[in-house]
């Protein structure tokens, strides 16, 4: 989508939800002031600011017929009730990791065949959604674009509930497969040598790395619950920042870009960083920030794909593959998402 | 740099290095470091500073000229010289880094256990207190590797770590509260330990152990056996210990003195100290709370007293 067609989709918004706001304090005058009308909810859902990506509920109904759905939570959610049409993505099948010499990486050709088995072909337009718009959503967003996928991929603000058009519910039938040849962007993710390289002694270079994790876990806080019983090393990679990845989120919808934009350009120091590199535990919660770094106009965000697992249980000297605990680089945030967005508690 | 008898003081809290002269106490300038400087050493003509708060350390040319040497990891905290290396411990992190004094350049980043501290050496080998994972780490010098490693349990901190006579090594275990007798490598091992009082921090090795408690207001003093010879009483805040002759002086954050001690001697000083520096003129001291060093003589007293930026900690004479 051009600029001027974002722009005139935007605008319809919020004449909808202009109209639906009219239409809501003519039924206010009649006592019904609790009631929220589906122009309310289509306002609410809007992404605020100026961001790639996101689209409200009243660009999906505009181009239902023109994109296909992707539903990215569980499956006994997505057969209780979903977005008529859409097709259910298993997380386990977008999240597969091939190991190298450099580390872990992406299987972007076994996403490809799950694509591909979904009816999805590479030129297709996409739209997918969750619960709200959480890791899940994100990690579906990244497998799509590690892929190569060529058409627009779009996320769903506010998820499924913000969405008042058809619904389906129970088994869906099985789509068409597609042929999906998987075209590996390496460009957007890295690796663990990667980041060892850029964090070698005397190279001081602009690199900006980010950790979305709770900052119990990014500072190794002793007795807390959030250290990974499965990492031998506990803290953050050397160098890191600490913004929990549901600082993005407020209320299940993207939080408005203009404090997102502040968030990560200033408090977390991001703004003169060349590239910025995402991580967490392992490769699906880094997605959210992942895809709001780039929302917001970051223009080279790369995930670490391995995560801060495979970093902590690196074998032998691990001089080259620091890890720090000590620092204050924690930017605190609040966010809620739900659980099956890939949170489990609310950051606050 | 002049090349007369100047003290060079890391003042922490202002991120700087102080250049006062030890003769007069005159103020020289300051040389900007860096964030939290907090311990400085002279190699090969370069002062090296350790600035906690950046993942690199100062390196002051003869010139005076200040360039960072990037380590990569948070927090250079303690230097020792073994091999005709420099080694630091990033104490934010988990590794030591050896610098080749010569070309300034990192050899290598070495991994070691959470949050390195203090550092001791024989010259073969750099032994490195962690704080965070408890263990005393054995680095060989001259290979860069990690050859050995003593875990001393669950809640063990490790501090001051310094090394005897005849291989032992001594390290305090500020988490258990205990001195801890070691012997080095091969088969790094623990040999024997002794409670000490509360809040330990540094210790001083000679012919015996010396180790401020300074939770207590005591100074403990061992064997190389670990047999308690002595536990000394009367101080407030016993922070470090400098020997001067067969003195041992104890320097007190929280007392303005400077006491011998076996008591047979108490120089009043300007404020409570938090450390010591054995200077040919004497002792000077950092008051870190009162933004001050002055030098003591344990024979005249008081030399003099000048004011410095905040926090004066790690000082070095150049």
């Amino acid at each position: 989508m051009d600029e001027s067609e974002r722009n005139r989709s935007t605008r319809r918004a919020l004449l909808k939800a202009a109209a639906g706001a009219s239409a809501a304090g003519a039924a206010s005058t009649a006592g019904c002031v609790a009631i929220s009308t589906p122009a309310d909810l289509a306002a609410a859902n809007e992404p605020r600011g100026n961001v790639e990506y996101f689209v409200g509920p009243s660009w999906l109904a505009e181009h239902r017929d023109a994109v296909k759905v992707l539903d990215a939570r569980q499956r006994d959610l997505f057969r209780r009730e979903r977005i008529y049409g859409a097709r259910r993505v298993p997380l386990s099948e977008i999240t597969v990791r091939t190991s190298t010499d450099d580390g872990l990486v992406p299987d972007a050709a076994s996403f490809a065949e799950t694509f591909g088995g979904l009816g999805i072909e590479p030129t297709d337009d996409v739209v997918v959604y969750g619960a709200s718009v959480g890791s899940r959503v994100t990690r579906t967003v990244f497998s799509l674009l590690a892929s190569g996928h060529e058409g627009d991929v779009r996320i769903l603000n506010g998820g499924l509930g913000a969405w008042n058009g058809r619904i389906g519910t129970g088994r869906a039938s099985s789509p068409s497969e597609t042929t999906y040849d998987a075209d590996p962007q390496e460009d957007l993710w890295v690796t663990r040598e990667w980041v060892a390289n850029r964090l070698e002694p005397e190279i001081e270079d602009d690199l900006g790395l980010l950790d979305v994790r709770v900052p119990e876990a990014f500072l190794a806080a002793a007795g807390s619950d959030a250290l990974d019983p499965r990492q031998e090393r506990h803290g953050h990679v050397a160098g890191a920042v600490n913004v929990h990845w549901l600082g993005n989120l407020d209320r299940g919808r993207l939080r408005d870009a203009g404090e997102l934009y502040s968030l990560y350009a200033n408090d977390a120091g991001l703004a003169d960083a060349s590239v910025v590199v995402v991580y967490e535990d392992e490769n699906v919660d880094s997605t959210q920030t992942w895809v709001t770094l780039r929302a917001i106009g970051f223009s080279d965000v790369r995930l670490y794909e391995g995560g801060f697992t495979e970093w902590s249980n690196v074998e032998g000297d691990h001089g080259r593959y620091p890890v720090e605990t000590a620092t204050d680089a924690v930017i605190d945030v609040e966010g809620e998402a739900t659980r099956d967005d890939g949170a489990d508690f609310t950051c606050n | 740099m002049d090349s007369g008898p100047v003290a060079a003081v890391c003042c922490q809290g202002a991120g700087v290095l102080s250049l006062i002269d030890l003769t007069t106490g005159d103020r020289l300038g300051t040389v900007e470091v860096g964030e939290h400087p907090v311990h400085a050493t002279v190699v090969e003509g370069r002062v090296y500073v350790a600035t906690m708060g950046a993942r690199s350390v100062a390196v002051i040319d003869g010139d005076g000229s200040v360039e960072p040497l990037h380590l990569g990891v948070l927090g250079p905290s303690h230097f020792v010289t073994a091999r005709s290396k420099l080694f630091v411990s990033c104490t934010a992190g988990d590794v030591v880094a050896a610098i080749d004094p010569v070309d300034v350049t990192v050899l290598a980043r070495i991994g070691v256990g959470s949050g390195p501290h203090e550092l001791a050496t024989d010259d073969r080998f750099v032994y490195v207190g962690t704080r965070g994972s408890g263990t005393v780490d054995v680095i060989d010098a001259e290979a860069l590797e990690l050859v050995d490693r003593v875990r001393f349990g669950n809640g063990a901190r490790v501090e001051g770590i310094a090394v005897g006579r005849d291989d032992r090594l001594f390290a305090i275990d500020a988490g258990t509260e205990r001195l801890v007798g070691l012997r080095g490598v091969p088969g790094a091992a623990e040999m024997a330990s002794a409670p000490i009082g509360s809040d330990p921090y540094e210790l001083a090795v000679g012919d015996r152990v010396i180790v401020p408690e300074r939770g207590d207001g005591s100074v403990a003093t061992f064997s190389q056996e670990l047999a308690l010879v002595a536990r000394n009483e009367g101080f407030q805040t016993p922070v470090d210990v400098v020997s001067v002759g067969d003195a041992d002086w104890i320097v007190d954050r929280g007392d303005a003195r400077l006491q011998r001690l076996d008591a047979a001697a108490s120089i009043p000083t300007p404020a409570g100290a938090i450390r010591g520096c054995k200077t040919k003129r004497g002792i000077l001291l950092s008051h870190y709370d009162d933004a001050a060093v002055s030098l003591v003589s344990p024979d005249a007293g008081v030399c003099w007293r000048t004011d410095t930026p905040a926090n004066p900690f790690g000082a070095v004479v150049v």
